[in-house]
């Protein structure tokens, strides 16, 4: 039986001609083959005629589009691994562009091979969204289609940024969305393949890049700033690299604590995801890279994209000095190590082995028999001078001598803080003391330890070392009521 | 004897609020966006309408939201849990209440259609001519009085309200709310409305 719904709205219209091919009684209303579906648009002299794939992208998109109205943020408009047929791009002032591509559906003249493109006044644009709600209300008519209203989940959105800090970002996207389209627009039909997740990764994740298989060719698809903090930036190539040892040093201590401090909370990385990254003098981040699926998935759960993109419209980003390193998100949080490119890293790459095979510190909480760590990370003091992954190179072990350094060290932080830290909530480090009292790196235990470091004597009292002293290392707590309490790292029955 | 006695029964839950089904997986409260986003829309809804506040209660009544919305002072209260707001009250805002405040606000805006189809038509032909808003007299009017709805009423020194200290953004903003009415008038508006309010609540 043939069957033919229509629903209108003042600036559009959707009729539907399909047929029953169910007889049981009851159903034999429903209409579930559908065999063309036309959609007429107030001002467009031919209405657009399709088939069933078109129809469902049109009511995906249409559905999908709406929402991001709604919020302002970019709903994937396609499942993944499916093709793009139909998407609809935010346009200048009042208007949306829907854009479809040919094979799919016509606008009743000859097809001249390119994607159809029409622009859609807001008041146009929520007459169809109507029109395709009405729809989705109607359950006689293609039930299976359904609108799958759900919230966007957060790997789509940045993290928490005042409203002001999105318009940028936004008016950015919004002016890659319009160049793409036009691009789709002057290219020859696409071939259609399946759209490139890893590209994903990049700023506004489903919409442009994702959503246009021949986007890849045209650059402007990506806002400028993003092609600046990735990987095709000359950035990598022609900018100074630091070879100061000592800068280094200070460099990668900076960037692990902002990592840590802007990562997401413990356990977001179940497999870990690597990332190659690019800071200059000040320690802002330029770029970062990555080389795999897993890093390319899981770049939004990073604090890099935001890192990066404020520092990317810069001038002169490519004649800054910069310093590379290898940033680790696991389970267990953020690692950082120096890059090895083969070029000039000044740390020596036994050194950087040493660190790399340990594992975090907060992992390292077992105690190790001090000739044990002490032969793996004979090398690694000279890396760590503010911050160290391991075990000091060699230790003490007379619990006198531990006792002793212990009443020192804290006698040296109670000497030399401004003023007692009160109120707050406790601030615990691990910090590393030489056998001649010299405080030789700190490592904050948690994110609000990491913010609170500069409310502590720790950052000036530390010198770097470099050679193998015996060293110690005690948990410091500044606690909330002013008092600094020290403790040895492994507890007083280790050196009993 | 005539007793006069309290209805035993307790009065059932409003129904209406139950047409919103509340995503799975979000906090059980509204975000500080939903609470942002909320009472700009309701902010808008009050520049199209001058008895805007009024009507919000009365609403409030008629779809018998107001054992959740208990009068003048808590919808104010909760209006003031947006974070930009001069005095932002820094309570909670249930999921409850959020619903109410979607159903309300959509509730207004099916009211207000004509005119905000009119109004965003309008706009469409001022930008297609290159026309400032001053030759729409109705749209004009409606966006002077969002601005000084707003700046009456946001912490001018927030710097999410700093990014609005010009009339062309302010304008630009209450252009963006009045789209976002317009699909909030739709059938399934509320809904969309709400769903719209989790965005990158969920994981």
């Amino acid at each position: 039986m043939t069957i033919q719904r229509q629903y209108q709205l003042p600036n559009c219209s959707l009729i539907l001609d399909g047929l029953s091919i169910d007889p049981t009684p009851g159903s034999e209303e429903i209409m579930s083959l559908l065999v063309n579906a036309e959609c007429r648009i107030s001002g467009l002299e031919r209405s657009l005629n399709g088939g069933y794939n078109f129809f469902s992208a049109l009511v995906r998109a249409v559905s999908q589009y709406s929402q991001e109205v709604l919020s302002g943020f970019a709903h994937p408009q396609v499942a993944e691994d499916e093709p793009l047929l139909v998407h609809i791009n935010p346009g200048e002032g009042p208007y949306h562009h829907l854009v479809i591509q040919p094979e799919v559906a016509d606008l009743g003249g000859a097809s001249d091979g390119r994607a159809i493109d029409i622009k859609l006044s807001a008041v146009q644009l929520f007459d169809l969204s109507e029109a395709v709600d009405q729809f989705f209300d109607d359950s006689q008519t293609l039930p299976e289609l359904a609108p799958a209203l759900a919230p966007l989940p957060r790997r789509f959105v940045r993290a928490d940024q005042p409203l002001g800090d999105r318009l940028l970002p936004a008016a950015l996207g919004v002016g890659s969305l319009v160049a793409a389209t036009m691009a789709i627009g002057l290219l020859p039909v696409p071939k259609l393949k399946e759209p490139n997740t890893a590209l994903t990764g990049a700023d506004r994740p489903a919409e442009v890049i994702a959503s246009t298989p021949d986007a890849n060719n045209t650059e402007p698809a990506a806002p400028e700033n993003i092609a600046a903090v990735n990987a095709s930036s000359p950035l990598w190539e022609d900018s100074p690299r630091i070879d100061d040892q000592a800068q280094l040093e200070s460099l990668q201590t900076e960037l692990q604590n902002k990592l840590e401090l802007n990562a997401e909370p413990a356990g977001t990385f179940t497999q870990p995801a690597s990332y190659q990254v690019a800071v200059n003098e000040a320690g802002e981040v330029l770029g970062y890279k990555f080389n795999d699926d897993i890093a390319a998935k899981n770049v939004d759960k990073t604090p890099l994209p935001r890192l990066a993109r404020d520092n990317a419209d810069k001038a002169e980003l490519e004649t800054q000095a910069i310093a590379q390193y290898e940033a680790t998100f696991d389970t267990d949080g953020v690692t950082v190590t120096p890059w090895q490119d083969g070029t000039q890293v000044a740390t020596k790459t036994e050194d950087a082995d040493a660190t790399q095979s340990e594992t975090a510190i907060d992992s390292a909480d077992q105690p190790k028999t001090p000739a044990e760590s002490g032969s793996k990370n004979s090398l690694a003091a000279d890396t760590t001078s503010a911050t160290f992954s391991s075990e000091p190179p060699t230790t003490l072990t007379q619990f006198t001598e531990v006792e002793a350094l212990n009443s020192q060290l804290k006698d040296i932080l109670v000497e030399n803080r401004e003023q007692p830290r009160v109120g707050a909530d406790p601030a615990s480090y691990r910090v590393r003391i030489s056998q001649d009292g010299t405080i030789t790196g700190y490592q904050p235990i948690d994110p609000e330890a990491a913010e609170a470091i500069e409310e502590t004597p720790l950052p000036k009292l530390v010198e770097s070392t470099s050679e193998d002293v015996s060293s110690v290392d005690y948990r410091v707590v500044f606690t909330e009521r002013g008092v600094v309490e020290v403790s040895p790292w492994w507890g007083w029955s280790y050196y009993e | 004897m005539q007793v006069q006695s309290p209805p035993t029964t307790e009065p059932p839950k409003p129904q209406v609020i139950d047409q919103l089904t509340t995503p799975e997986g979000v906090p059980n409260e509204c975000s500080r966006r939903a609470k942002t986003q909320i009472d700009l829309l309701l902010l808008a809804i009050e520049a199209l309408d001058l008895g805007g506040a009024e009507a919000m209660l009365a609403s409030s009544k008629e779809l018998g939201l107001d054992e959740v919305i208990r009068g003048r002072v808590n919808l104010w209260l909760l209006r003031s849990s947006n974070p930009l707001r001069r005095f932002s009250q820094r309570q909670p805002m249930s999921l409850e209440e959020g619903k109410a405040l979607v159903l309300i606000t959509c509730f207004l805006a099916r009211r207000l259609t004509v005119l905000i189809r009119q109004l965003l038509l309008g706009y469409q032909q001022l930008n297609d001519q290159e026309l400032s808003f001053e030759h729409h007299f109705r749209l004009s009017d409606y966006l002077a009085r969002f601005r000084s709805h707003f700046r009456a009423r946001m912490n001018a020194k927030r710097s999410s309200v700093i990014a609005y200290s010009t009339d062309e953004k302010l304008n630009e903003l209450a252009i963006d709310l009045l789209t976002k009415l317009l699909f909030c008038t739709g059938i399934d508006g509320a809904e969309r409305l709400w769903i719209s309010l989790f965005d990158g609540e969920v994981s």
